[in-house]
């Protein structure tokens, strides 16, 4: 599902807020067909998303690293 | 183009430019020691390209559509999150930049490319000069440069951008061509042709010809500098004799016959009328993003006027001691 939530205000004083899945999925924002895996948008900001069943990449690490932990290897994430 | 998954992950690469990226990996930098990230063609910005690189000061996102930012975490890590950092964009997208979707929570950090502080915003040429000269020197040049392209070079400390004219067309002093000529995109400084408003002695025995020989040709970094080739450049003299002579040069600064093409001044001499051939190709500004403004030659007009290039690109002639633009070029 959607949420919407308060993110933080700019220091000029505009509020931020911010849209994602609370699934752990893509968003796609419907005016311009963009996946974001959120959004902060200003305030007054009219976007509108929709929840895809495509899963959030934000964790995604390339195949070879993959591979390493997999294999019991060592990552160099920190 | 796809640039690949760690790309440049722990490189001490400096800067990377990449002008035909579209799609970016995933850490393409991490661990790197990457201070400055330009990029042409880009079209989004995803979760994890730049994950990890600490010392990304600068992104330069020179598509004239916006970036799309998948996530505003995508920065994290970076000095351009931590507010320390800045993302270049066009001009026109600034405002557009500041209120989309994610880049919202940067606008602090979002400047114009025209504010870009820092030399080498319009570097077409990512070879170094030691590249280039090798290039001369295999043959190779002509196939991977072109009339246009810019170089900077270091000047006293100052990066000043240079950019190729023309291709084989000085005459070498010691005989053929010289394979690169390059002119200044911009004025290097401003300075007055000669202390007194004569034309004597032309630009052989002119303060401008002294200041650039003495005063800025020791200056060039060194590896430019030695690859600098001497060639004949002509120039009229018009006093005491209206007539075209000859001299060895190194640096120099353009005639009228090499931006304007005729023989109303400069009886001979090669020309560079493939490239400057509007008006607004010859106007030079006081740094970039600075103003245009009138910028010598080294052709006599009369008997106390050089001529020189107006703010708007047309030829006129002031007095010799006027303080106007210095546009330098060398062959190499």
């Amino acid at each position: 599902m959607i949420q919407k939530e308060f993110f933080r205000t700019r220091e000029d004083g505009v509020k931020l807020y911010r849209t994602y899945s609370d699934e752990g999925f893509m968003i796609r924002q419907e005016e311009t067909g963009i996946l974001y895996n959120e959004a902060i948008d200003v305030e007054d900001a009219t976007y509108t998303y929709t929840e895809t069943d495509i899963p959030d990449d934000s964790d995604e690490v390339p195949d070879d690293e993959a591979l390493r932990i997999l294999m019991g290897g060592e990552t160099d994430e920190t | 183009m796809n640039l690949g998954n760690n790309a440049f992950e722990g490189t001490g690469v400096g800067k990377l430019t990449l002008p035909k990226v579209t799609t970016l990996g995933l850490y393409i930098g991490k661990g790197a020691r990457m201070s400055t990230v330009d990029l042409t063609a880009l079209t989004q910005i995803k979760a994890n390209n730049f994950n990890g690189m600490g010392a990304l000061v600068e992104l330069i996102l020179r598509n004239t559509s916006l970036v799309s930012l998948a996530a505003s975490s995508a920065l994290t890590g970076t000095p351009i999150a931590s507010g320390i950092g800045y993302v270049y964009v066009p001009d026109n997208l600034v405002s557009t930049y500041k209120s989309a979707s994610n880049w919202s929570s940067l606008s602090g950090q979002i400047k114009s490319l025209n504010d870009y502080p820092l030399a080498f915003q319009n570097e077409t040429i990512t070879d170094t000069w030691a590249q280039i000269l090798a290039a001369e020197q295999d043959g190779t040049y002509s196939t991977k440069y072109s009339v246009g392209d810019i170089k900077y070079v270091d000047i006293g400390g100052t990066k000043y951008p240079m950019q190729i004219v023309a291709m084989d067309t000085d005459d070498l002093a010691a005989g053929g061509k010289a394979k690169i000529t390059w002119i200044g995109l911009h004025q290097l400084c401003s300075r007055r042709m000669n202390a007194a408003d004569t034309t004597t002695g032309g630009w052989a025995e002119s303060e401008m010809r002294e200041f650039l020989r003495e005063g800025i040709y020791p200056q060039i970094e060194s590896t430019v500098r030695n690859a600098i080739k001497p060639v004949t450049k002509t120039y009229r003299n018009k006093t005491p004799n209206d007539t075209t002579l000859s001299i060895t040069d190194t640096v120099w600064i353009p005639s009228y016959r090499e931006m304007f093409g005729g023989t109303s001044y400069d009886g001979s001499g090669c020309l560079y009328s493939s490239f400057f051939t509007t008006s607004a190709s010859k106007i030079k500004k006081q740094g970039q993003g600075g103003t245009a403004s009138i910028w010598w030659l080294r052709s006599g007009h009369n008997y106390k006027n050089f001529t020189s290039v107006t703010q708007a690109g047309a030829s006129y002639s002031y007095a010799a001691t006027g303080n106007y633009g210095v546009v330098l070029g060398f062959c190499t």
